[in-house]
């Protein structure tokens, strides 16, 4: 009991900084995901039509490099290009899930049987028509799956954009760490897993939507 | 970059699990023993140095356990057990661990307090200071503070709300020695503070998206990218002196070790950790060797 | 119609697909593309609707060369049932069979009249199954909403390419029926591929043979049975239908023993003998084994007094044991249930066996026991 008391206290002292923390990470790990997601599934569905083995290789190559970067020095490479704050951590965050969601993308489109686009195709629909009734329809357990897992990554990795002044829930994480506060840990991390879940949630609800269409 | 992602936290816990507690053999009969060191290089350098002169001196072994994010996590591994020696701040006395503390800036009171305090509560010994300080300060760079004639951060104040400040994540939720701390002794406060990765405030300052940056008065950083650490004429930061610790129980047990923990009492200033952690931090030098070079150079090993 | 003239398709890498294809598929008609796989039949099927493009030769739809006509719109005239049935999944029974009739933007309550129908035709409750998925479905039963679909949009032609190969055999037979019926209602241009003989034999009005992208032999079933081109067709189709072509010689349908009276016993004896084994005729015989004639149940009853060489019914015509089995089937007309098969010295050898006779010619005719 002792305990919950005090941590009633803390949250009474801190709740209008604990906000501010956690306004900053929905800001940017929302500006994330709705980047990647824009940018991504297009590219992925590009991807499944370019004929060039060698291009298709080297892209996702170019993707799987920056999963590798160290985060540290992806940062610092980006300092003296984008500065510090909000406009870093939100291109390094972009990169860093270009990947998982680029790689979901791909496969979602590539899972479409071969048979049915052929189908499709044969029975009279246009490009277009087909990438929108067909595959798209076909692909898009797969693209959403990706998109819950890619933003509950980013939410995760949000985190990080306190290492560069953006703030974030990891300001309080890394706050408490130095400053000897397991509140403030407890709270920054149980913050971003109910925002992960919160969003994983409705993005779910999104999905049914979408799949009965 | 040795300052490594705070998610090392998770994979540091891990290591502490496996890093088990001292008393297990070493290879010549004598015991293992385990020292903590934080993420800090200066930290790094001090449990190497302990390593070093009991490895030569007796038939015990040392493992070093560092690049822990903070001194909480030190603690927690003390209490466990799973730390026989650590590197450790006096100024820590005031980080969140006794709810009576009474604040003070005063060096020797300081240190008093956190060899009673701490020494009680962890059951330690906490040796005299290595020699060297590593406080917290305010540093600007060199140009800035030439060309505007500051010295003092009373002087820094008439500039203050047109510079952004580049700091650690926690040193803004401190309390005592933290920014409101500062915003009560010094009255004012900058136009816009962050909290970062320690390397990259420095990056940030060197190209010049920050003003001002709370540094180390060891960090080789300050010389590496011509910065000056403003004059703390208030008295506002605590002070850090550096200290070994060891668990009681160990140094009852081992007498000889003590001693030799005894022997590293103030044979490093301020001066000479700089250039030791510069050694290390930008010109890449292993621990281990300037360790061990400077250890030779004091004649502490043949 | 549509005219295949003069097709060749040679791939990039030199690869000959398609050699001199000349082909009419004729309005109203049931064409099977049949041959071994790589053969080319395919690829010659989705040259029609231009999934696949050829390199030489020209195609014809109803007189207007494919390559001037758009090719989704041409799609759209025609239909096209997949190998794997290729329903799309995340869409309702309902959707499936409306894909075509939507693209044409067909009126709605068009559509929802044409759905009916076509569910209708293959007996399916438009009720229960509109609204269900595919994965819901047996089988056989996406097969039929693969086969409406592809006439939801009332196309003259419609392709299919292996329509019914991934299905179990008695669905197989079932939908193969169900073809042939409801092609005698819609009576449309179907242009159909299979590697299974037995399916072609069935359905098909028009067979074209191929193998290495060329025509080896094309005609009615009939015509193709009857005069293999060559050795591969003849292996193609199999020696075991081949053989079944012809009839068994005369002498495997010779039923011996068999009861017969001699020439100078009794009247009396002879009724006897024929209600005792139950027939309604009876051969007579010299007592050295030479055919007199046969004699009646109703004539033997009705003139019991008379002498049994008195009484031979004179309809009764033998036949030879050197006769072939095709002229035998003219005799067969008589609807006797006797016919004496005799040496050419006259002697009484047996009785033809109709029964095994029968059974032959049903096998022939396409009837389902035995031609595997």
């Amino acid at each position: 009991m002792h305990v919950l008391t005090d941590y009633f206290q803390f949250w009474s002292e801190k709740y209008a900084s604990i906000l501010d923390y956690m306004t900053e990470h929905m800001i940017i790990s929302f500006t994330v995901i709705i980047i990647t997601v824009f940018v991504t599934v297009p590219l992925g569905i590009y991807m499944t039509k370019l004929k060039n083995e060698k291009i298709k290789g080297l892209m996702f190559h170019i993707a799987n490099i920056f999963q590798t970067i160290p985060t540290i020095a992806l940062l610092a490479i980006m300092i003296p290009i984008l500065g510090i704050g909000f406009t870093p951590a939100v291109v390094a965050l972009f990169l860093y899930s270009l990947l998982p969601l680029l790689r979901n993308t791909y496969a979602g489109m590539q899972s479409v049987d071969p048979e049915i686009i052929e189908a499709a195709k044969g029975m009279g629909f246009g490009t277009f028509e087909r990438l929108f009734k067909i595959e798209l329809p076909m692909a898009l357990p797969y693209v959403m799956s990706g998109i819950r897992v890619t933003s509950v990554y980013i939410i995760s990795w949000t985190t990080l954009a306190a290492l560069i002044g953006a703030g974030g829930l990891g300001d309080l994480v890394l706050a408490g760490i130095g400053y000897n506060d397991k509140f403030m840990i407890f709270t920054g991390t149980i913050l971003a897993i109910m925002i992960a879940i919160f969003l994983d949630f409705i993005l779910g609800k999104m999905e049914k939507k979408l799949s009965k269409v | 970059m040795k300052f490594k992602k705070y998610i090392m936290a998770a994979s540091v816990l891990m290591m502490m699990l496996v890093a088990g507690c001292g008393g297990g053999a070493s290879a010549d009969g004598g015991e293992t023993f385990t020292a903590a060191a934080a993420k800090n290089t200066d930290s790094k350098i001090n449990v190497q140095i302990l390593k070093l002169l009991v490895e030569d001196q007796t038939k015990h072994e040392v493992d070093i356990v560092e690049d822990l994010p903070a001194s909480p996590q030190i603690f927690a591994g003390i209490e466990r057990d799973e730390f026989d020696f650590a590197s450790l701040f006096s100024g820590e006395v005031y980080n969140n661990y006794f709810d009576d503390i009474e604040y003070t800036t005063n060096p020797e009171e300081t240190l008093k307090k956190a060899q009673s305090r701490f020494g009680e509560k962890y059951d330690i010994k906490w040796y005299d200071p290595i020699g060297y300080i590593n406080n917290y300060s305010i540093a600007v760079k060199k140009d800035f503070a030439k060309e505007n004639q500051i010295e003092t951060l009373t002087d820094l104040g008439e500039f203050a709300d047109e510079l952004t400040l580049g700091t650690d994540n926690a040193w803004i939720e401190r309390d005592n020695d933290g920014y409101s701390g500062f915003q009560d002794t010094y009255a004012y406060q900058f136009a816009d503070a962050r909290g970062m990765d320690v390397a990259l405030m420095y990056e940030g300052i060197a190209n010049g998206e920050l003003d001002v940056v709370t540094a180390y008065t060891v960090d080789p950083q300050l010389k590496e990218y011509d910065l000056t650490v403003m004059e703390d004429d208030k008295h506002f930061f605590p002070p850090y002196e550096a200290s070994l610790v060891a668990q009681n129980s160990v140094i009852e047990e081992y007498p000889e070790v003590d001693k030799i923990t005894e022997s590293i009492v103030g044979t490093i200033d301020t001066e000479k950790m700089t250039d030791l952690i510069y050694e290390v931090d930008i010109e890449k030098r292993s621990v281990e060797e300037v360790a061990k070079a400077f250890l030779k150079d004091e004649g502490m090993l043949d | 119609m549509i005219e295949l003239k003069n097709i060749d398709k040679v791939y990039e890498d030199g690869f000959q697909a398609l050699k001199n294809i000349n082909i009419a598929f004729e309005d109203g008609k049931i064409n099977v593309l049949i041959g071994p796989s790589g053969c080319g039949k395919t690829t010659t099927m989705k040259l029609i609707n231009r999934l696949v493009d050829y390199t030489d030769g020209q195609i014809l739809f109803d007189g207007e060369n494919i390559k001037q006509m758009n090719p989704i719109e041409l799609r759209r005239k025609i239909g096209f049932v997949i190998q794997n049935i290729g329903l799309f999944p995340h869409m309702t029974i309902y959707n499936n069979v409306a894909t075509v009739p939507k693209l044409l933007r067909w009126d709605r309550q068009k559509i929802r009249a044409r759905v009916k129908e076509l569910l209708h035709m293959v007996n399916l409750d438009p009720k229960t199954y509109m609204n269900r998925y595919p994965s819901e479905l047996s089988g056989g039963q996406k097969q039929r909403i693969g086969v409406i679909r592809a006439l939801a949009a009332e196309p003259s032609t419609i392709l299919m390419d292996e329509p019914f190969s991934a299905l179990d055999p008695i669905s197989r037979e079932q939908l193969q029926d169900e073809l042939i019926r409801l092609q005698r209602e819609i009576n449309k241009t179907i242009i159909f591929v299979t590697h299974d003989m037995d399916e072609a034999l069935k359905i098909a009005d028009q067979i074209i043979l191929m193998k290495d992208g060329h025509i080896v032999q094309k005609g009615t079933p009939q015509e193709i049975l009857e005069n293999p081109a060559n050795d591969f067709v003849k292996e193609f189709i199999g020696e075991k239908r081949l053989g079944r072509r012809e009839l068994p010689a005369l002498a495997e349908l010779i039923r011996t023993p068999f009861i017969s009276t001699l020439d100078d016993s009794s009247t009396e004896h002879a009724i006897e003998q024929m209600l005792k084994h139950q027939v309604a005729t009876i051969p007579v015989m010299e007592k050295n084994g030479k055919y007199v004639g046969t004699v009646n149940l109703y004539d033997a009853l009705s003139n019991k007094d008379k002498q049994l060489t008195d009484l031979l019914d004179p309809s009764v015509i033998p036949i030879n044991e050197i006769d072939k089995t095709e002229d035998v089937l003219r005799h067969m007309k008589q609807g006797k249930d006797t016919i004496p098969v005799l040496s050419s010295d006259q002697n009484m050898i047996g009785l033809l066996d109709q029964t095994k006779l029968f059974h032959v010619l049903h096998e022939m005719t396409g009837g389902e026991c035995g031609v595997k």
